[in-house]
């Protein structure tokens, strides 16, 4: 295969996750889970970032983060909810390249770190937006709750990432997930 | 999952039990809220300023306008609430009530924050703008 090729290959994968992880932010507006913490969501949208890390470069997963955010951000998003949405994408993506470097960590613990700092990043951006620490007090449950978002989407993920074929060759034939 | 991915999740469940347990010293330490609310205030900031402070004990209804929208405080037997809003995600609204010295109402896209706080914390009403029931 040429490497143009290849680059077109590479066009191609992330805009076609650019526009599933749009779908995700679409269902999410559609059916938001409401547990009365402000900014807990399942984000289901991360299920995108997750498996892309798996086969593409982490620059590129950004580039599909980043479409997402500002994309769903300006489609259904209010008012400050893009830079929520921003300070967690930035912060859960951080976290979840760093964790994949771990030996031992899997898809699910890479998940859980990202799910953890999604909400922590959302809690930092409130708290600087409000300008009022007492929004700290929401920590324990948002960690708690990142933490189970994290590994929902991290199981979800690893099904995926056994079934997905890249160029006709299974992710899981040539690296540990 | 891996023995390193459940020991990052016992790490962070714990972690977060351990912050509520301190948050409920330290609310404990503060003195706990009267069922009916005396001695306690409630105060309103927005966008990190006091916008008013009332005494916890005594219904009434506050309005609070800012250039981000509109909300309705209700306080009312030693709690309070947020009865309406303007605001596009609700979740103010759907917080519920709070009565404890630690509890928060918060509406992030109007940056308005309804806190219960000691009757040391600030005794003077000084709600400009207030429409007090
Ligand atoms: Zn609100």
């Amino acid at each position: 295969m040429s490497l143009q090729d290849k680059t077109v290959r590479k066009v191609a994968y992330c805009a076609m996750l650019a526009a599933v992880a749009m779908i995700f932010s679409y269902v999410e507006v559609l059916i938001p889970i409401d547990l009365g913490i402000p900014g807990a969501k399942l984000g289901i949208a991360n299920l995108v970032t997750v498996v892309g890390l798996y086969f593409l470069e982490p620059g590129e997963v950004l580039l599909i983060a980043a479409a997402r955010i500002f994309l769903s951000g300006f489609m259904f998003g209010s008012g400050m909810s893009l830079v929520y949405s921003l300070a967690g994408g930035a912060a859960s993506l951080a976290a979840m390249v760093l964790c994949k470097k771990i030996k031992g960590l899997s898809v699910i613990g890479v998940s859980m770190a990202g799910g953890i700092f999604h909400n922590a990043g959302q809690l930092v951006a409130a708290i600087l937006v409000v300008k009022d620490l007492r929004l700290s007090f929401y920590g324990p449950v948002l960690l708690l709750f990142g933490t189970l978002t994290g590994v929902l989407i991290g199981i979800a993920s690893k099904k995926v990432l056994l079934v997905v074929r890249v160029e006709g060759q299974k992710i899981t034939e040539n690296r540990w997930i | 999952m891996e023995r390193k991915d459940r020991m990052l999740g016992a790490a962070a469940v714990a972690a977060a039990l351990l912050l509520m347990f301190l948050m409920d010293v330290c609310s404990a330490a503060r003195g706990y809220v009267p069922a009916d609310g005396a001695g306690w205030n409630v105060r309103i900031c927005a966008d990190g300023e006091v916008w008013g402070i009332w005494p916890l004990d005594q219904d009434r209804e506050v309005g609070v306008r800012t250039e981000d929208g509109w909300n309705k405080v209700c306080i009312r037997d030693g709690s309070v609430y947020m009865e309406e809003a303007d605001c596009p995600d609700g979740y103010c609204v759907r917080q519920g009530h709070i009565q404890s010295g630690l509890d928060t109402i918060v509406c992030l896209p109007h940056k308005l924050v309804v806190e219960i706080v000691d009757r040391g914390d600030g005794q003077q009403e000084e709600g400009a703008d207030v429409i007090a029931r």
